[in-house]
């Protein structure tokens, strides 16, 4: 065997023990493998520095506690869900918190500099005035006497002056009601309903209350349209 | 269920002492509960859950890195137990089975959490990802945790040997098998595992 061989035999062996060193730590390498980490070790430097070093990395890991390290990575989790929130939103957020606090205590100044009797007399006229109300027998509950008609806009009332709401005949084409409501020179906004609704807008905004009666009694006299009136709070009220 | 999380495997000096995954009896109680899980024993099943819940907690964890939905990988493990219990051979040991089964799903939800990530629009601008140089806590915890910056910049099959073989305590061959790849890249992923080991243990300590 040439000395090159020897060398080659050696480094080979070398690695291998390297490699090995996390198995001897942890002990669970068998009988001949660790008699073979132990004497190599022994007599190279680098393994036995390499094998101290590991066995402090194998202690430091093993002395964690697994909560410890739990909320270390929690933690970090956290602060980079706060770094990535945008800057300007949370300097945003502290200034209304700033402004909300600057508020209160402007009310709470102002509420303590004026005479607080007055305060008192004023809320118990309040207490006064609403106490027949609150113990009223006619009182109801507005949702359920609500009364909608055909007329009333679901939306919201008075929304414009021009808009109308129709139900045409359900034989009526829809180049029929195209035709309908050309001759009166509408167009449909919305429609139709769940309950066959249209809602028509009559001209322009300029239309004059004249002229949208008339049409809405174009449509009225219509033997295709069942239904129309302006929407309520428009501008016909 | 309840699940004892207390650390009863630290010796005095504070140092965890390798707890006795490896004996003969601890391995033969495991199989014994295998076996009478297989025949439905929902006691043994239970027992058996206890006695992994710890052990797979750490092991999932070191894997993923992530803390929420350990305990849905776990269930999710113990569920392929449960199922498969009867067809567990009794050749390989029991731990080898089931941190098996532990790393893929481990694996899939590594997968799963990355594309989670990917796909929601709080992690979509990396800028955002990654917080600017002039966050001075970044700092603090590279220095405070050494461990965890390492473990970060590890790979997940690398975690996954060193957590085998430091927390686990599992022979090279054990880890081959539970990882399905030849013993030669066990070695390999722990050679370059360790080499970022030392280097950032080296750099705390020379900074500390």
């Amino acid at each position: 065997m040439s000395l090159t061989d020897n060398k080659m035999i050696h480094k080979s062996e070398h690695q291998e023990v390297w490699e090995l060193l996390p198995w001897y730590i942890n002990h669970s390498l068998d009988t001949t493998e660790e008699h073979r980490v132990r004497i190599h070790a022994k007599n190279c430097i680098a393994c036995k520095i390499e094998l101290t070093q590991q066995q402090q990395i194998f202690e430091k890991v093993n002395q964690v506690n697994l909560l410890q390290q739990t909320a270390q990575i929690s933690f970090a989790q956290l602060k980079q869900r706060i770094e990535k929130q945008p800057k300007v939103s949370v300097i945003s957020e502290h200034n209304k918190q700033r402004k909300m606090i600057q508020r209160f205590e402007f009310f709470c100044s102002n509420f303590f500099s004026f005479n607080y009797l007055k305060y008192a007399a004023v809320v118990a006229g309040i207490i006064m005035l609403t106490v027949p109300f609150i113990f009223s027998p006619f009182k109801m509950h507005e949702s359920t006497n609500v009364y909608r008609t055909l007329a009333t806009s679901p939306e919201g009332i008075g929304r414009e002056n021009n808009l109308a709401r129709v139900v045409f005949s359900e034989h009526a084409t829809s180049q029929q009601i195209k035709d309908i409501l050309i001759s009166i020179s509408g167009h449909i906004i919305n429609g139709p309903s769940r309950n066959g609704v249209y809602e028509v807008a009559i001209g322009n905004h300029q239309a004059s209350m004249q002229e949208i009666n008339e049409s809405i009694t174009r449509l009225q006299n219509h033997n295709l349209v069942i239904f129309a009136g302006l929407t309520q709070g428009s501008a016909s009220d | 269920m309840e699940i004892d999380f207390t650390d009863n495997m630290r010796d005095s000096s504070g140092l965890k002492s390798q707890p006795s995954y490896h004996s003969k009896e601890q391995h033969a109680l495991e199989r014994n509960l295998i076996a009478e899980t297989a025949g439905g024993d929902e006691k043994a099943f239970e027992q058996l859950y206890k006695i992994y819940f710890n052990r797979l907690y750490q092991f999932i964890f070191h894997v993923t890195r992530r803390l929420n939905g350990i305990e849905e990988v776990i269930n999710d493990v113990m569920y392929v137990v449960w199922e498969k219990a009867s067809s567990y051979d009794q050749v390989c040991r029991p731990s080898t089975w089931i941190l098996g089964i532990a790393y893929l799903k481990a694996l899939k939800s590594s997968r799963q959490n990355w594309i989670r990530e990917e796909q929601s629009d709080e992690f979509t601008d990396e800028q955002d990802y990654f917080p600017d140089s002039s966050a001075s806590w970044i700092t603090e915890i590279e220095i405070n945790n050494w461990l965890e910056v390492a473990f970060d910049k590890l790979s997940t099959e690398q975690r996954a040997v060193v957590e085998m073989t430091y927390y686990q305590g599992l022979h090279y061959q054990e880890i081959s098998e539970i990882m399905q790849c030849p013993e030669n890249t066990v070695k390999t992923r722990m050679f370059h595992a360790r080499k970022i080991l030392t280097k950032l243990y080296n750099d705390h300590n020379g900074r500390s």
